[in-house]
């Protein structure tokens, strides 16, 4: 009886042996990788202050107030300031304007008139525009009022 | 009796030393061994598409980076070409190719796609299907076996019009290719 058992006990292990060895492999292995970056877009302004006025940026770059000096008098006039706006980011962009206000009798004095497709500006590129208020000459009705011309730059791709 | 016992052990003691000279012969030997080596198991990969990089020990391939230039849909008509060559002794019984996309940033994977056209190698039906979404693909997926070293076959990228939420981020699909012989 025990030989029964220790010649089941040999036959167990080379079964057991003769299994590890049909699972055993070779293996080996490789990785291919394919990546799509998408880039950074955004847009910066700024402004350069007019004469007796100032030109404030936000803390995030992306409005700037221009105010002019009051006006002193009912004669014909403007107030002009060169406004920058800088592609920051990596992707091209395509720049557009709106313009809105000013009441009446002030107009926007929007120079060049940017096309109706807008600039392209490149990773770095800036577009310089030149905006502000122009107005006739005054009559009292204006007396006391504030007007605003707001120029806003778009950025698509 | 002591004197039997006397004489046994004088007859014990002779023929122990007739055993003695009787085993000493000449010697010599020799012996035969028998040796197998085992082969080498080795896959690596190569590609033939410009910009495309392989790692010193051929086991890692890096296809050129596609960079989006704005948000319109986009499909890779170019791709990237992996071969993979044998580069042991022994054949391989079987090539699984997995896919597995990980990203950083915030992009919406179910704007962007993937395709995998088979080369040579009598890969099986490919199981990615016709351009699935990435997001399909976040976990390791099994998308195609081969029999046959040397093998090729070609991944695309696409994307549908991004957004906002896709700026900045990366969308990367790895192919892992495991061997088996």
């Amino acid at each position: 009886m025990r030989k029964i058992a220790a010649t089941l006990v040999a036959l167990g292990l080379t079964l057991g042996l003769l299994g590890a060895g049909i699972s055993a492999t070779f293996t080996d292995s490789a990785s291919a990788t394919m990546s799509v970056h998408v880039g950074t877009f955004s847009m910066s302004i700024s402004a350069v202050a007019p004469a007796g006025g100032t030109a404030v940026v936000s803390p995030d770059g992306k409005s700037v107030t221009v105010t002019c000096s009051d006006i002193q008098s009912s004669a014909a006039g403007s107030c002009i300031s060169a406004i920058t706006v800088t592609n920051t980011g990596s992707i091209p962009m395509q720049v557009g304007v709106a313009v809105a206000g000013p009441a009446a009798p002030f107009t926007s004095a929007l120079s060049p008139i940017p096309p109706v497709a807008g600039p392209t500006l490149a990773p770095g590129d800036t577009y310089v525009v030149n905006g502000g208020l122009s107005w006739p000459t005054l009559t009292n009705a204006q007396l006391g009022l504030t007007y605003t011309v707001v120029y806003t730059f778009s950025a698509s791709a | 009796m002591r004197k039997i016992a006397a004489t046994l052990v004088a007859l014990g003691l002779t023929l122990g030393l007739l055993g003695a000279g009787v085993s000493a012969t000449f010697t010599d030997s020799a012996s035969a061994n028998q040796q197998i080596n085992v082969g080498s198991f080795a896959i690596g990969l190569q590609s033939d598409t410009p910009g495309a990089s392989v790692s010193p020990d051929g086991k890692t391939l890096t296809c050129p980076i596609l960079v989006p230039a704005n948000s319109t849909a986009k499909f890779d008509p170019v791709g990237c070409h992996v071969m993979i060559a044998n580069n042991g002794t022994l054949t391989p019984a079987s090539v699984k190719l997995y896919a597995q996309v990980t990203v950083s940033g915030t992009p919406d994977l179910s704007r962007f796609m993937a395709q995998f056209n088979e080369g040579a190698g009598s890969w099986s039906p490919n199981m990615f299907g016709d351009t699935p979404m990435l997001s399909s693909l976040t976990a390791k997926t099994l998308i195609s076996t081969t029999t046959v070293v040397p093998a090729d076959f070609y991944t695309y990228l696409g994307w549908l019009e991004l957004n906002n939420s896709d700026l900045n981020s990366v969308v990367l699909v790895t192919y892992s290719i495991e061997a088996a012989g």
